[in-house]
């Protein structure tokens, strides 16, 4: 008998929010074409009651939900958050953005609704079947979104591409859940965790297999080596503000439920999985790092530096996998700093953008950028000193905690593979800053549409960063409370195992 | 090595599936008289004349149709069972089928209105 009362409906708020008001847009959007405009702040509205009800869950209980298949914990509540607010930065950005190309549609909005909400699933996800119903809710969303310039080519080839890669990678995923549940009966992560112990499948073959085969799923999703062939083209394809929402968001999500699930349910079985992790890592970083050196075009290098920070994360994974609870809430530290860097110098790219495909913005034309617009320039400057992880940005603790936690469990020598990288990545990230501070303006640039929306991202983005960045030091206040949340969420994960 | 005695029969099944066709085809192909002959090497369409190449162009209507036709499937993959149900899940079971014939029938009023249903 299914269960579901007043208590679960309260849980699951911001899920019904999210979609209710997905299919809402939808409705209204299919009656009138010429609103884009209203609906765009009806998809704000929909983003802020969200966000405040899941503010309003955060003490709740966090006992599994719905027969074990989702979990409303702390966990989730963080990076739930950290979706929403995503998305809500990118519809600031979008609308402006939609409307200087004239592809305004009420669609986008939906249907960025829809994969917030297959978002909300996937951070909450108890059960293998949760998180593929997360990540497809997800992923289909945004495969259409991705192609939303629909009459433009490089739009058409990266949505395709897109959907074709991501569809593949779910299937491996599949078969591993398969397996999973032909050995142990469950799909529930508790499940998985008693039956493996109890029955000793630990050293199994098809369990590792198994293993392996939802690695390979997740390594897609968050963009890393070797399943990052589809990353360049399909961040410059994309329209700029979408970018920054895969970037910040998918990634985010994805290793919200890479993490519950490794901690929780294959943590007995680590030392299998820790040197792949390990060697992904390093191949991650490195290729990310070495390959973004030689682009031109923004976009494109920005999406290799998107895979050298899903290769640092990686590191986190590694000493999360030799039981360091520290690393786990580095590699949440990290996430929510790279959201918000990336959030930020997405919606400067998209407010510089000004053609009418989708090729995305060459170095050139940030020629001048910091004596055109010294605050722009300021701005861009700190997003790309905290990705390149300089104090005093959040950027460099982000990094610091995942090293530290790594070093602290004996991995000295991938802290300093990380460390090296960083080096590496200071000469494309700089580069930026010499074209905008050392160049001269083109005579003919364009000017930067920087709307209201675009403004009110940048400034939270750059508050962030630099609030992540002088808290740890102790400057500022709030900082631990933040490493407080994610420490007690991973206590909790532990304690259900 | 205790592994592989664990999967042997996998393995075992696994390379008789390979061999007997590889077998067949390959007695097929020793003992089998060969006299071709034009009639003989067109494709086989039910004993009656081909009809020239199967590459044609369909209009992208049929896939259209074809796609908002899965969607009504499933929905039909999932009334079912509900229908069997129906009585064990009692006014929950109800309301949740209701919810989600309502976002499928929004999803019909969405491509009605953009006109997907319109043959020309």
């Amino acid at each position: 008998m299914p269960q579901f009362n007043a208590e679960i409906a309260r849980l699951l708020m911001p899920l019904f929010i999210l979609s209710g008001g997905a299919c809402m847009l939808l409705a209204w959007s299919a009656i009138d074409e010429k609103a884009a405009r209203a609906q765009a702040w009806f998809a704000g509205i929909v983003h802020v009651a969200a966000l405040w009800s899941i503010a309003s869950l955060w003490n709740a209980e966090g006992w599994p939900i719905l027969n074990g298949m989702l979990i409303v914990d702390r966990f989730a509540l963080f990076f739930a958050g950290i979706c929403v607010v995503s998305s809500l930065a990118t519809i600031l950005v979008s609308s402006g953005y939609l409307h200087r190309f004239n592809i305004h549609r009420g669609e986008y909005y939906a249907l960025l609704l829809l994969s917030t909400a297959g978002m909300f699933v996937l951070v909450t996800a108890y059960d293998l079947m949760s998180v593929f119903l997360g990540i497809e809710l997800m992923s289909l969303a945004i495969y259409v979104i991705v192609g939303f310039r629909r009459r433009d080519f490089l739009a058409n080839e990266a949505a395709m591409k897109y959907f074709l890669l991501g569809a593949f990678a779910i299937a491996f995923f599949l078969y591993g859940m398969s397996i999973i549940y032909g050995l142990c009966g469950t799909m529930n992560f508790k499940g998985i965790v008693v039956e493996a112990t109890s029955r000793e499948l630990i050293k199994e073959p098809p369990f590792l297999f198994a293993i392996a085969l939802l690695l390979v799923g997740f390594v897609f999703k968050v963009s890393a080596v070797p399943f990052h062939m589809w990353v360049p083209d399909v961040y410059q394809g994309a329209p700029s503000p979408v970018t920054g929402y895969m970037a910040g968001a998918v990634k985010a999500a994805s290793f919200a439920a890479f993490l519950r699930l490794f901690y929780m349910s294959f943590m007995p079985a680590r030392a299998q999985w820790v040197d792949i992790v390990v060697v992904l890592a390093i191949a991650t970083m490195t290729l990310g790092n070495v390959v973004a050196l030689v682009q031109r075009n923004v976009k494109r290098m920005l999406a290799y530096s998107s895979i050298a920070h899903a290769g640092y994360i990686l590191i986190g994974m590694a000493a999360l996998g030799l039981d360091n609870t520290k690393a786990a809430s580095g590699v949440m530290f990290y996430l929510v700093v790279y959201a918000f860097m990336t959030l930020g110098a997405f919606a400067l790219i998209s407010a510089l953008e000004n053609r009418e495909d989708s090729r995305g913005l060459e170095l050139e034309d940030f020629s001048g950028l910091g004596l055109r617009r010294p605050v722009l320039g300021a701005v861009m400057a700190l997003f790309m000193f905290a990705m390149a992880g300089i104090p005093p940005t959040a950027g460099f603790f982000g990094k610091y905690y995942i090293f530290s936690a790594a070093i602290d469990r004996g991995l000295t020598w991938l802290a300093v593979v990380g460390v090296l990288n960083s080096a590496l990545s200071l000469y494309y990230y700089l580069r930026v800053v010499v074209y905008m501070y050392m160049r001269k303006p083109k005579a003919d640039a364009a000017p930067v549409f920087d709307d209201w929306g675009v403004r009110t991202v940048l400034f939270v983005s750059v508050l962030v960063t630099i609030w992540l960045g002088l808290g740890p030091s102790g400057i500022v206040p709030g900082i631990e409370t933040v490493l407080d949340w994610t420490s007690d969420s991973l206590d909790r994960i532990a304690s259900l195992r | 090595m205790e592994l592989a005695l664990k999967y042997l029969p996998v393995i075992v099944l696994f390379l008789l599936a390979v061999m007997i066709p590889m077998i067949m085809l390959a007695i097929a192909g020793v003992t089998g008289p060969r006299q071709p002959s034009p009639r003989k090497m067109t494709p086989f369409e039910s004993g009656i004349e081909s009809l020239g190449d199967t590459r044609h162009r369909f209009s992208v209507r049929f896939f259209l149709v074809a796609l908002l036709f899965i969607i009504f499937d499933i929905e039909a993959v999932f009334i079912f069972p509900w229908a069997v149900l129906f009585r064990g899940l009692g006014v929950f079971g109800f309301v949740e089928m209701t919810i989600f014939l309502g976002i499928l029938l929004l999803g019909l009023f969405y491509i009605w209105k953009k006109g997907a249903l319109e043959w020309e």
